[in-house]
């Protein structure tokens, strides 16, 4: 009873506070998989994102109005990120959105771009959402760009047969078709194609496979978890082929699981964690003193995310949605954690990618 | 203001109406403790989103959508026609893995995980249904037609055969009912109005991909089942009211974000729970399932 009564005051009028004259909050809703399987993600994001507004609400906020994140669960389901939308959008009078996952971002970008609500999606991968709207926006990496990157590398390198290991997601299918395109084209050959799904931790069958082709490398497109338990198996199986990932590899999740296994691996990235430039510096010094640990690129995509908004919203008064729109797309070289970045016009950014590697439980830029 | 979200609820709740209606002509009328019935839906999800996708007209697809989830009853009544109770309810959740790992591999057709974004909004007979406002009358009038069909076939003769099959099979054989017959009907036609519903589902949320399908989504369906009670349509349509609105009035109350996600689930999990002290037959349970 006491829950209906409360719904029922929420119908009645909480949509409707104007508050006080003097500085009303500005609210961003915030839709991410705080449960479930992906909750890790969430978390991380949400690392990330608490920092940025902590900053720009110690100091003036944005015109003296403070940031208020308001933030929801999607769980990684389609219907309760729309469900979360409308409820912020209608109930809570929220206009500006951050949302993670490809899935939900596609179910709730139609309803965002008809109501000309901004919806900033954090490293979603799908190409889809490019098109998705011109309200959309997406700071993470281009998954073409990286996956040419990669077999680019991986050929420059001198390795020409390639065994490649796939996770059954949208996120680490997206650059595999590009990859391949890319890896066949400079005349390298691609031995072995195994996909595997998400939630299975026995690769024993596809490494043993991979062992029997005895490829010059090996390409893991899997996330963290997945990742960790391969690499960690694939070393107890005596397979010590050269291991190569896409920039999931970052995440420490994967030397979490694999540990030492994960000694001398190459994969490509967007964020250096101990890069020389200084905006990443005092990003990695406050991130320290906030949760005393370092971030990944997730916590720091979703840092420059909040930043970005926030300055773009500052140009803008009384916030009408076109102009902080416009604001974003006029965004060039934008100096953030995760280095440079500007809009095109779909609301994509083209992030320079490098190789990284891993030793020690150390993760470096990659020297040849 | 509140229009929108509002109506956005009372979409949700219309098509959660459907599935678990059609799912208690299944588990609570005639006793079939099916797990599959979110493959059903996923079915009719899938052929209806790459039907219009292909330019078919809406009313053919959601139709066609009901009719293939159907055929797919009639499969599934085959092979489970011996098992009841518990082994049923495992071979019909392997029916759900494997309609997911179908949806997740065949991605010539299913485009895999990456999913069928940009479904598009029904159009029927000229009017569009792209305003949320049409896209509820056109879920309400479907649910209750639903409604009204699934009381009726509950109410027929067949319908009675249904329960004298469930409350005693061997009974029912020996006054000349031909189970295996009564079973895959009751099936068939739980499957056809599940297709429907996920026909609406994609139409709505215009994005689908293998894992709007998973158990995860069954748990819902089946617990508005269990809560509105086995056997009652009208607890069925409480229960989906009730537990469709449940999470939302959660979202009002100030967690700290660090623990918002999971103190909401314990909450609601709590609700359930108590309804389920309260009332252990649901809101006019009629039956206990074995």
């Amino acid at each position: 009873m006491a829950m209906l009564a409360i719904f029922g005051m929420a119908l009645s009028g909480c949509g409707n506070q104007t508050g006080t004259v003097v500085a009303e909050p500005i609210k961003i809703g915030t839709i991410l998989p705080l449960t479930g399987n992906n909750s890790y993600l969430g978390q991380y994001i949400r690392e990330g994102i608490d920092l940025a507004a902590a900053k720009i609400n110690f100091g003036n906020g944005i015109n003296g109005r403070k940031a208020e994140m308001v933030y929801e669960d999607s769980a990684g389901d389609t219907a309760k990120g729309v469900s979360a939308y409308q409820n912020l959008a209608q109930t809570q009078n929220v206009k500006l959105f951050f949302s993670s996952l490809s899935g939900v971002t596609l179910a709730v970008a139609p309803l965002s771009e008809a109501d000309k609500n901004i919806l900033f999606n954090i490293g979603s991968a799908s190409p889809k959402i490019s098109s998705a709207g011109d309200y959309v926006f997406r700071h993470s990496v281009n998954t073409d760009e990286e996956a040419d990157f990669l077999a680019q590398s991986i050929y420059n390198l001198g390795y020409k047969k390639i065994a490649v290991i796939v996770e059954n997601s949208e996120g680490t299918q997206g650059p595999i078709p590009e990859f391949i395109k890319k890896f066949n084209s400079l005349g390298g050959e691609i031995v072995l194609n195994e996909t595997h799904n998400y939630g299975e931790t026995d690769f024993r069958t596809i490494l043993g496979k991979v062992k029997q082709k005895n490829p010059a490398a090996i390409v893991d497109s899997s996330f963290a978890v997945s990742e960790g338990n391969l690499l960690k198996q694939a070393r107890e199986m005596k397979i010590f082929t050269q291991w190569f990932g896409f920039y999931y590899s970052g995440d420490p999740k994967v030397l979490d699981v694999a540990r030492e296994a994960m000694d001398g691996i190459i994969f490509s990235q967007f964020f250096d964690p101990s890069s020389n430039s200084s905006t990443t510096k005092n990003y990695q010094q406050d991130f320290k003193r906030m949760y005393n640990k370092e971030s990944e690129y997730n916590s720091a995509l979703a840092y420059d995310g909040l930043m970005m908004l926030s300055k773009a919203i500052g140009k803008c008064t009384d916030l009408p949605n076109d102009c902080i729109k416009n604001e974003l797309y006029k965004i060039k070289n934008y100096d953030g954690a995760t280095g440079m970045i500007s809009f095109d016009s779909n609301g994509d950014t083209s992030k320079e990618i490098f190789l990284m590697t891993e030793r020690g439980n150390v993760f470096s830029k990659y020297n040849k | 203001m509140f229009s929108a979200y509002i109506i956005h609820l009372l979409i949700l709740i219309g098509i959660y109406m459907i599935l678990s209606l059609s799912l208690q002509l299944a588990m609570g009328y005639s006793g079939l403790l099916n797990l599959g019935h979110v493959a059903f839906y996923a079915i009719g999800a899938y052929v209806s989103a790459l039907l219009a996708l292909a330019g078919v007209p809406f009313w053919i697809c959601i139709i066609l959508a009901g009719l293939v989830a159907m055929l797919f009853g009639f499969l599934l009544a085959i092979p489970t026609n011996k098992l009841k109770g518990d082994y049923l309810a495992l071979a019909t959740l392997g029916f759900t893995f494997v309609v997911y790992a179908v949806t997740l591999n065949w991605t010539d057709l299913t485009r895999g995980p990456l999913g069928l974004p940009g479904i598009p909004k029904p159009v029927l007979f000229g009017i569009s249904f792209s305003d949320n406002l049409h896209f509820l009358f056109l879920t309400i009038t479907i649910a209750i037609i639903s409604y009204l069909i699934i009381k009726q076939i509950a109410r027929s003769p067949f319908g009675k055969a249904l329960q004298a099959a469930r409350d005693d099979e061997l009974a029912a054989e020996i006054l000349g009912k031909n189970t295996f017959k009564l079973k895959s009907y009751s099936l068939a036609i739980s499957a056809f109005f599940a297709g429907i519903a996920g026909s609406l589902y994609a139409h709505y949320i215009t994005f689908i991909d293998p894992s709007s399908f998973t158990i995860m989504q069954l748990i819902p369906v089946l617990a508005i089942v269990i809560i509105g009670g086995l056997a009652s349509l009208e607890g069925t349509l409480l229960a989906a009211i009730i537990l469709t609105l449940i999470p939302e009035p959660l979202r009002f109350i100030g967690f700290p974000s660090s623990i918002i996600g999971p103190a909401r689930q314990i909450i609601y999990a709590l609700i359930l729970l108590l309804i389920l002290i309260f009332r252990p037959r649901g809101f006019f349970g009629k039956v206990k399932l074995e």
